[in-house]
């Protein structure tokens, strides 16, 4: 029997059905980890879950779906003991040609959309960089756009033109005093 | 799973009624997954990923500590409160000191180098998927599609034998094949195949399919892909404006519509048709025509490069082969002379020709096989290479001329194409080598 189980022709074969069986596996994971919320896909997803989680290969493929995404730019500003206000966009010193103008705008992002977890510590850090300004304060901002259409454009709008946008304080944060 | 395997299909024992059955399911089941095949498709896939993954955390570099040390962007803690999955594991989350994300760091780029090159590639590409999920997952704010695609192919890709073929490993391969026989300095292994390697081809094709049927239906669950106001709405949001093509659009405003639909067209076209051998070349040129569009019109560079390498997958061997020919065709001959007698001369041939995986050259031994274009006396001082037009160009130009035309060598250009400074150096040093051969 053990000669049987060690022969060239058994070995081949258990080769054959041990690499079927990863290849049915792989792809039903592939297959159900983007398949629609339903009960059937909830039934066996948590099988392929631990799979997928752990080798990084979770995702829905939705790119700019079901919409695009409306978009969004953060902004701040700086307020000194005088009480001037200086504002600025970050984003607009990043160019798009260079490979870390994403990383740093999924960082604005991240601040914008979790201003709890991540505001404290982007205000402390922007309060040292302007340091020469001297602030006292610095108030976190959230600008989304609204509709911007044919029409807006052949009027001569911008996109963030004040009246296409929407702006929302997102937190204001005190400097620490040196 | 990146051993040669070698087998049939398995013979059976079956009694009849089960052998008109299963048979015939196997020899399907076989025909769709285990054809025996070679690595080339997966290769490319390879050479992509690392070059993309090299220059992608080469740039991320400065920033190493700010994207993903714990005094960063996002601290460990915040980190520990969002991501209670234990199935979340990051290299980064058992280090301590700023010197071991260094070298991690540091490490990880040199795998990345190293898959591209194909160097020792059956364990670095495992080093590089860890390397890439533990990125993933010490800042997940920072990641985005690409990143999950990068896992899914580096998953397939370690499944896979590859490093067979286009790569420093084969390389290798061929230069132990040549010294160990250098009487036959034209011969090399035979090129591998296997029916894994076709197997795991298979998966990456189902998975770029599986890719864009959903991205296809996702997209038609949303107005703005149904409506055909998408593209107008991509670049009109702040990340991807581009006011030359909206000042366009806005007086013609049909071409929103026929891009929005013409990519979801192509979305959901390419699951079907790239399976068909008369589509396949229309659906190819189609998803790399979308993906060069993402990359020049919306900069997402990285995005599209690694998509297009997933979708080298669909790549033909035949294909491969009629390039390789129509390349050699415009390279034009060559024939390389060489000394037989002399042993140095030998192994060097061996190692150079390894990396001719075209095999564009053909070599002659003078000593056995005279040349009727170059004298005994003028082999006796320098090794010669015969072109299709009659010229013989002699040591450090012969290999000035090979390094530029046959894409193995293209790493060397650097060496012989110095403005001034490679002849300048390389004559002498050629020479200096060609007569003391016979004691090296």
């Amino acid at each position: 029997m053990l000669h049987l189980l060690t022969s060239k022709p058994a070995r081949e074969g258990l080769a054959y059905a041990a690499m079927s069986l990863l290849i049915v596996w792989h792809t039903t994971a592939m297959v159900i980890e983007s398949a629609p919320d339903s009960a059937a896909t909830r039934a066996v997803r948590h099988i392929f879950q631990p799979y997928l989680t752990l080798l990084g290969m979770e995702n829905n493929w939705g790119f700019f779906a079901p919409n695009v995404h409306v978009g969004t730019q953060f902004r701040y500003v700086v307020e000194d003991a005088a009480g001037k206000r200086s504002s600025f966009t970050p984003g607009d010193q990043l160019s798009r040609f260079h490979p870390i103008s994403i990383w740093f705008k999924d960082r604005y992002k991240s601040i914008m959309d979790y201003p709890d977890a991540y505001g404290d510590a982007a205000a402390a850090s922007l309060c040292q960089e302007h340091a020469a300004l001297h602030p006292v304060a610095v108030t976190l901002l959230k600008v989304e756009q609204k509709g911007y259409w044919p029409e807006d454009r052949l009027a001569g709008k911008h996109l963030l033109d004040p009246d296409l946008v929407d702006v929302q304080i997102l937190k204001t944060v005190q400097c620490q005093a040196k | 799973m990146s051993g040669e395997v070698t087998f049939a299909p398995p013979q059976v024992s079956l009694t009849p009624a089960r052998k008109v059955t299963f048979a015939p399911l196997i020899r399907a089941w076989s025909q769709l997954w285990f054809r025996d095949k070679s690595t080339s498709p997966l290769e490319i896939t390879r050479i992509g990923v690392g070059v993309a993954l090299l220059l992608h955390y080469g740039i991320a570099t400065p920033y190493l500590l700010t994207f993903w040390g714990d005094d960063g962007w996002v601290p460990r803690a915040l980190l520990v409160e969002d991501m209670a999955d234990p199935w979340m594991q990051s290299v980064f989350f058992h280090f301590s000191a700023p010197w071991q994300w260094g070298a991690f760091h540091a490490f990880f780029l040199f795998c990345c180098a190293a898959l591209m090159l194909g160097w020792r590639t059956s364990w670095v590409k495992w080093f590089v998927l860890i390397g890439q999920i533990s990125y993933d997952y010490r800042n997940p704010d920072i990641t985005y599609g690409v990143d999950a695609i990068l896992a899914c192919l580096l998953v397939i890709l370690c499944f896979a034998p590859i490093g067979r073929a286009m790569s420093l490993d084969r390389v290798r391969e061929v230069q132990r094949a040549k010294l160990a026989n250098l009487a036959d300095l034209g011969a090399r292994p035979p090129k591998f195949t296997s029916p894994w390697a076709f197997a795991c081809t298979r998966l990456m094709q189902i998975q770029m399919a599986v890719l864009f049927f959903f991205s296809a239906t996702d997209k038609l669950k949303g107005d703005d892909w149904w409506d055909g106001n998408a593209v107008w709405l991509v670049f009109s949001n702040i990340d991807y404006y581009n006011g030359v093509l909206l000042d366009f659009f806005a007086g013609h405003y049909w071409l929103v519509n026929i891009g929005t639909y013409l990519t979801i067209l192509i979305e959901v076209a390419y699951p079907f048709l790239i399976w068909q051998r008369r589509t396949r070349p229309y659906m190819l040129a189609g998803a790399i025509f979308l993906h060069l569009q993402f990359a020049l019109l919306m900069n997402l560079y990285y995005f599209s490069f690694v998509m297009i390498m997933g979708h080298m997958s669909f790549v033909r061997r035949s294909w491969l082969v009629s390039l390789g020919a129509a390349w050699k065709r415009k390279m034009g001959d060559m024939e390389m002379i060489y000394d037989g007698a002399c042993g140095f001369c030998k192994r060097s041939m061996a190692r150079f020709l390894a990396y001719d995986g075209l095999e564009q050259i053909r070599v002659r031994d003078f000593r056995t096989n005279p040349s009727p274009l170059v004298s005994d006396e003028q082999m006796k001082k320098a090794l010669y290479l015969v072109l299709p037009d009659g010229r013989a160009l002699p040591g450090f130009e012969a290999y000035r001329y090979v390094v530029l035309r046959v894409p193995g060598l293209w790493w060397q250009v650097p060496l012989f194409y110095v403005p001034v400074l490679s002849r300048l150096f390389g004559h002498p040093i050629y020479n200096w080598i060609a007569a003391n051969r016979s004691r090296l």
